[in-house]
């Protein structure tokens, strides 16, 4: 139903994610308009849904979790991540900058626990990116 | 309307009346405004487009402002409200569209895609560039929604 071309660049590599735990299978990234960055299977890993089953899915499902889950926002933390468990494999989604990100992982609690790691670094990194851009943007430059 | 059968039609096409404010309010409700924004403008920007295709099958002749007049007034039987389409070269301000007494009013979440999106989908598929709903806004005074669509970033 979704446009799906691919609309501005990755906040993030797939190898970077894959590189965090060996249990991490496949790695998704959409815009935080539902746009597709990108999907990617780790090479030599069969997908457990069909041609473009997971494209497809990126393109809403994650930004609809995210959204209801959200809603706690106000009156609980920052949501980190929605995980959702299908017999031994699981999905962690997120907002990562200013986009969204969904890993599967290989049911594994210390690849979970890892992920969430790197979530946490990944998002403090992109905060600081961001916080610097501003700083130093051509916006600024050019007032001097 | 054809009561006996219990059927609206907009140029052929079966429609539903429903109540579009309390949908997009819900939906809002739901997810948040800015999810709900998202999913609403995925939802109506397929659609705009999926019209403006068929449009064009049916009436490869057709110009670029026949098709906007048949949607406009295509909004007006279906209840959108009385649209109104300037067109622009510039990228920052492609379009813009302005809905007199909107059927659903209100500039985030849902409502701001429900109408602004859709068009965004028509225009799309007649320009060749992708345009994108960049602000909407909606005068209470004068009972007007307008909204600004630009090329995607």
């Amino acid at each position: 139903m979704t446009d799906l071309r691919r609309e501005e660049p990755s906040v993030v590599d797939a190898e970077e994610v894959f590189a965090i735990d060996e249990h991490v299978r496949w790695v998704g990234l959409a815009s935080a308009r539902g746009k597709l960055i990108f999907s990617r299977m780790r090479t030599g890993v069969k997908s457990a849904s069909p041609p473009g089953f997971d494209e497809e899915f990126l393109t809403l499902a994650p930004l609809t979790l995210l959204g209801v889950a959200e809603r706690f926002s106000p009156h609980l933390q920052e949501l980190e991540a929605v995980v959702s468990w299908y017999g031994r494999i699981g999905l962690i989604h997120s907002r990562l900058g200013s986009q969204v990100i969904v890993i599967s992982i290989d049911g594994n609690g210390e690849a979970l626990l890892k992920v969430k790691g790197w979530l946490e670094n990944k998002k403090a990194q992109l905060r600081k990116n961001s916080r610097n851009t501003k700083k130093t943007g051509p916006g600024i430059e050019a007032k001097r | 309307m054809d009561a006996d059968k219990g059927e609206i039609r907009v140029f052929g096409k079966r429609h539903v009346a429903i109540d579009a404010q309390s949908l997009c309010e819900f939906l809002d409700s739901l997810v948040g405004t800015q999810v709900g924004e998202v999913i609403m403008h995925s939802l109506e920007y397929h659609l705009g487009r999926t019209e403006a295709e068929r449009f064009k099958e049916e009436n490869p002749q057709a110009t670029l402002n026949d098709l906007i007049e048949r949607f406009v007034e295509a909004d007006r039987l279906s209840g959108v409200g009385l649209t109104k389409v300037s067109m622009s070269s510039n990228p920052q301000h492609l379009a813009l569209i302005e809905v007199a007494n909107p059927g659903t009013k209100g500039s985030t979440g849902a409502t701001k895609s429900f109408v602004f999106s859709w068009w965004a989908g028509v225009l799309s598929s007649q320009i060749g560039r992708e345009l994108d709903v960049n602000e909407v806004w909606y005068d209470k005074q004068g009972n007007i929604a307008r909204g600004r669509l630009i090329e995607r970033q």
